[in-house]
């Protein structure tokens, strides 16, 4: 080793002060060059076994995290919308909307809860965009009659302990939302205590449940006043389905009136 | 060596053998023992040597996180140990770091990925801090200062050793902090090993409002500084003890020397 270094020092000082003289170099390879492809390669050769070992792994479990995030999906979407009042895939059978009213330029998700084909009620994934720490997300679920099914906080980053109280784990604070209607656009009841609205606030904590109450209420809004845009939009879940609606897509670029009909 | 004398007395040789294995077997065990005293005590990664204290106070807020990141640590220190050792002899040394890191790399993601997929809710509240294993200096310190200069049996149970080290210093945080800061114990276990564990949550007491400080990242200081500081006492206390002895050998000298 220590060879190959005082070889390499000698080569690279004259090299340094006689500026560029790399074509006899090239010739001759010098052990310092030798050395350097050499150790490339094993590099090299380390980078792809490790590339092929996690690619294995990440192959072996990719339908095992995607059967787990659909579960997860699934156990949200029960818990605000009964199970019983449903019966499609409702994982599956989703919409795409986008809108300053839901807190985040990000494309959004909505699932449909139909029965028998008759939409029931609808979940939103949504954004509080004024929490206390950042963005808080939201998933709520919207019945036929523009009420509340329930809401659930799917992400947030509030103060362990304070504004955490949002999460359903720690209370049952964001269950007030059930059942619960807006009269008028801008509803005075859907505000905090503090502000004379009708959802508590937490003892320390006033600016999270504040955003979490404002993000719903313009959420509610947004969806009452667009449904009648919002739900014609064809499925945009499941694979499936996301391959027909490719079809229909390409077949409605040709023959307009064809596809998007067929995907309702 | 010992095939060279073979011929002349075959009994010799078994004796010689039998010795010299013993000999080795007791180095062995001596060379085991020292790894798990060095990993579990004296060399502990959280208590001594407080490597990887980022994920250590920032994910060990309850019990069951802390378990979580215990034991991805632990896999990702033996699997990287073991890997470093076997491969010890060729790789040059001029990029050993870079292909340590590569390694330590691979097998984080791996184990990240089958944290994903089967432990799917543990994996989301450690969140950031289970990549972020990758950067923990216990991991390459071992690889550097242990795997690569020795056997894999040795390297496999220097990082169960320090693994280990390490995962109890996160449970007992999370133990302090989930009891101070919530009053319960295992909150969340469901997470981490399946649906039967939630029996395991244990309400120690009943708190009117939150220890807020137990919760928060300060409080995982404060309780890792106590915990340091019980370390050195327990040490001191065994040293002073020692000083005890040796002086009373002195002593006898000085009296020796007076008279």
């Amino acid at each position: 080793m220590s060879d190959n270094i005082d070889t390499s020092q000698d080569k690279s000082s004259p090299e340094s002060s006689g500026l560029n003289k790399s074509g006899p170099e090239k010739a001759t390879k010098s052990p310092l060059t030798i050395a350097i492809s050499q150790n490339t390669k094993i590099l090299a050769l380390f980078a792809i076994a490790c590339t092929l070992a996690v690619s294995l792994v990440s192959a072996l479990t990719k339908d095992r995290v995607k059967a787990q995030e659909q579960q997860q999906l699934l156990r949200t979407l029960h818990s605000i919308i009964e199970p019983s009042r449903y019966d499609n895939d409702i994982a599956n059978d989703c919409i795409m909307m986008s809108a300053p009213e839901l807190g985040s330029n990000k494309v959004k998700t909505a699932y449909i809860a139909r029965k028998a084909g008759e939409i029931v009620a609808v979940a939103i994934t949504s954004t509080a965009p004024q929490g206390y720490n950042g963005n808080i997300d939201f998933i709520m679920a919207i019945n036929n009659d523009g009420s509340v099914s329930g809401v659930r906080v799917l992400k947030h980053q509030e103060t362990p302990g304070l504004g955490d109280k949002i999460e359903i784990r720690k209370s049952d604070w964001i269950t007030n939302f059930t059942g619960k209607q807006i009269l008028s656009e801008d509803d005075r009841r859907w505000a905090v205590r503090k502000d004379n609205g009708m959802f508590d606030q937490f003892t320390g904590a006033t600016i999270t449940p504040r955003a979490v109450v404002k993000g719903v209420k313009s959420t509610l809004n947004y969806f009452n006043q667009h449904r009648g845009s919002i739900i014609p939009r064809p499925n945009a879940c499941g694979e499936h389905l996301s391959a027909t609606e490719l079809k229909a897509t390409i077949s409605s670029t040709t023959t307009p009136n064809n596809g998007a009909a067929n995907e309702q | 060596m010992s095939n060279e004398i073979a011929p002349q007395s075959s009994d010799d040789l078994d004796i010689t053998d039998d010795t010299e294995a013993q000999e080795n077997a007791a180095a062995l065990k001596a060379e085991y023992k020292e790894l798990a005293v060095q990993g579990l005590w004296k060399n502990n990664p959280g208590l001594v040597q407080l490597l990887g204290l980022c994920p250590l106070l920032a994910v060990t807020s309850t019990v069951t996180n802390a378990l979580g990141l215990g034991l991805a640590t632990m896999l990702v220190l033996i699997c990287s140990n073991v890997t470093v050792s076997a491969i010890r002899h060729w790789v040059p040394k001029e990029i050993r770091i870079p292909i340590f890191v590569l390694i330590i790399a691979a097998f984080v993601t791996c184990v990240q990925l089958l944290m994903n997929a089967f432990t799917y809710g543990i994996y989301q509240s450690l969140g950031i801090f289970l990549p972020l294993i990758v950067t923990n200096c216990a991991i390459i310190g071992r690889a550097e200062a242990y795997a690569s200069k020795n056997p894999i049996k040795q390297s496999a149970f220097d990082g169960l050793m320090m693994g280990l080290g390490f995962a109890i210093i996160l449970i007992l945080l999370g133990v302090i902090r989930e009891i101070l800061g919530q009053g319960t114990l295992f909150d969340g276990a469901n997470l981490l090993l399946g649906d039967w564990a939630s029996v395991l949550r244990i309400e120690v007491m009943q708190l009117d409002s939150q220890f807020l400080l137990a919760i928060l990242p300060p409080g995982a200081f404060i309780a890792m500084g106590i915990l340091i500081a019980l370390k050195n006492a327990i040490d001191s206390y065994i040293k002073s003890k020692e000083v005890i002895d040796t002086e009373q050998v002195i002593e006898r000298v000085r009296v020796n020397f007076d008279s």
